[in-house]
């Protein structure tokens, strides 16, 4: 094969060269093409990559979701630990949620067992998970929430790392001040029960439930009482104070959500962001309004109400409800 | 977009779940299965020591396999100068990316170059890609002649290369500096 001549189309030649489909006298001609010069060098190079690049895309377009072992050889060779044990693989959707599940073997064993301070990482992918610090402190994470901390507990006070939701109950050390860190800001407690809700454009929000609690961003600091909320606004760098009077940010933990002469469109679109879903509201709402507690109510049931309350009449379509009503005067 | 691979139980979820596809993913590219596993081992180290600093434009799984491919594609460079007496043009011809595409914009830019070719070339261009099908095969299945099926292939390619060709050096320009410290850092 003379791959100087006109007829022969080398990038064509190439791939099948890549392929792994020429003859060997074939492949022979396309190599001492290369060294011919540069640029054919550079040609070939280029289709090369092109060509890993088709496989390698191929590949990349199907790419499940699945879970590794070699973790622990990986951790002890970067100075990391974790106890975290591996969830069988699950469908995609499920996504990021899925994929590891987890701990709680006792952080305590290993607070005992090592002399040197340890990072331990606890964390909750499916679903909500309780956990206990080596204090006697109680975390309930959210699902896809995770802590860490450094065990033992450093510099006098019991710092641990946050991402996701949470709901703490410290216990009370006046020696040992407890610190949360999340989203860029700071929380500190002696003991008390607060939760902390971080939302997707990463404000976040923490309610007290019991005890006072100091919040600092930057430079920033806010102290919170029982049955107040503030709410870290990053992107304006401000703490606001929040009244929480629906409970959407503790609805997680207690499935409660409280309306009092709300308005339909706001029961609709707390519901939506609680049981995360969409309910679609048609026709009228004028005058509409709810007072009632759900307590642990199933989202058929929470429609029921709705519907039979306020007369609306609920459309289900390819699993998703639509409430249509003729307003409440 | 802020990365949360400095989270370690957010890294320990993604390394978990990714990591065996990563490596075959790097199969690929290197066909050679320790090899494949090294490079992944070795972008989740960089990864992992330089979490506070790396900045992600996609997603962090599209991101872990842009990365996996830019170290492919340097580990065979370097395969290359080894075995080819490092002469000067072979270094500069795979030239060692410092910044790389993340894996959907590589994806974006491949489809987009496949929506540009013509109906029936596209068509042949992937039985042969994804399908893996010979010439013969695709001129029977779309009463064809292989020559014609040929010259198509040919002129796909082409236009693919014309297009694709030297995206990497492009992209260059649009470099960051993490991955230079990655490199020189602390692996």
């Amino acid at each position: 094969m003379n791959l100087e001549n006109d007829d022969i189309d080398i990038e064509e030649v190439l791939y099948r060269y890549f392929r792994k489909e020429l003859s060997q006298k074939d492949q022979e001609a396309v190599d001492s093409w290369r060294e011919e010069g540069p640029g054919n060098q550079q040609k070939f190079d280029d289709l090369r990559i092109q060509f890993l690049d088709f496989k390698g895309l191929a590949y990349y377009q199907k790419t499940t979701n699945q879970v590794d072992q070699s973790w622990e050889q990986f951790a002890s060779a970067n100075k990391v630990k974790s106890i975290v044990s591996a969830s069988p693989s699950l469908s995609p959707f499920l996504k990021y949620a899925a994929s590891v599940l987890i701990v709680i073997s006792t952080a305590f064993a290993i607070y005992h067992l090592q002399t040197q301070p340890l990072t331990v990482r606890l964390a909750s992918a499916q679903s909500t998970r309780e956990v206990s610090l080596p204090d006697n402190s109680l975390i309930l994470l959210n699902q896809g929430a995770s802590i860490s901390y450094v065990a033992p507990f450093q510099n006098n006070e019991r710092r641990v790392e946050l991402s996701g939701d949470a709901y703490f109950e410290v216990s009370k050390d006046k020696e040992q001040a407890f610190v949360v860190e999340a989203a860029g800001a700071e929380i500190r407690v002696l003991g008390t029960k607060f939760y902390v809700q971080q939302t997707n454009n990463e404000s976040l929000i923490v309610q007290v439930e019991e005890g006072k609690i100091l919040v600092s961003y930057n430079d920033l600091h806010k102290i919170v009482a029982a049955g107040s909320a503030v709410k870290v606004d990053s992107d304006r760098n401000e703490l606001l104070e929040e009244v929480d009077k629906t409970g959407l940010s503790t609805f997680w933990k207690n499935r409660k959500l409280i309306f009092n002469l709300t308005s339909i469109e706001e029961v609709v679109n707390s519901i939506n962001t609680a049981y995360n879903v969409d309910i679609q509201l048609e026709g009228k709402t004028e005058g509409c309004s709810l007072t009632v507690v759900f307590d642990n109510e199933s989202i058929e049931t929470v429609l029921e109400i709705i519907s039979s309350t306020l007369n609306y009449e609920i459309i289900e379509s390819q699993g998703r409800f639509t409430l249509k009503g003729n307003g409440c005067r | 977009m802020k990365t949360t691979f400095s989270d370690p139980a957010r890294f320990e979820v993604l390394y978990k779940q990714y990591f065996p596809m990563l490596v075959g993913f790097a199969f690929q590219y290197v066909e050679n299965s320790d090899i494949a596993k090294d490079v992944v081992q070795e972008v989740f180290s960089k990864v992992w020591n330089n979490a506070k600093n790396l900045d992600i434009r996609t997603n962090e799984k599209s991101y872990l396999f842009g990365a996996v491919r830019n170290a492919c594609l340097n580990h065979l460079r370097h395969e290359g100068v080894k075995k080819e007496h490092a002469s000067e043009t072979s270094r500069q011809s795979f030239i060692e990316q410092e910044a790389f595409l993340e894996m959907d914009e590589l994806q974006e830019k491949i489809n987009k170059a496949l929506d540009d070719l013509p109906e029936k070339r596209r068509q042949i261009f992937e039985l042969s890609r994804f399908e893996n099908k010979k010439y013969s095969e695709i001129a029977k299945e779309l009463n064809l002649s292989v020559k014609t099926v040929e010259t198509q292939m040919s002129r796909a390619l082409k236009a693919l290369r014309e297009v694709l060709g030297s995206y990497l050096l492009y992209f260059l320009v649009l470099s960051l500096v993490f991955w230079v410290e990655a490199c020189k850092g602390r692996i």
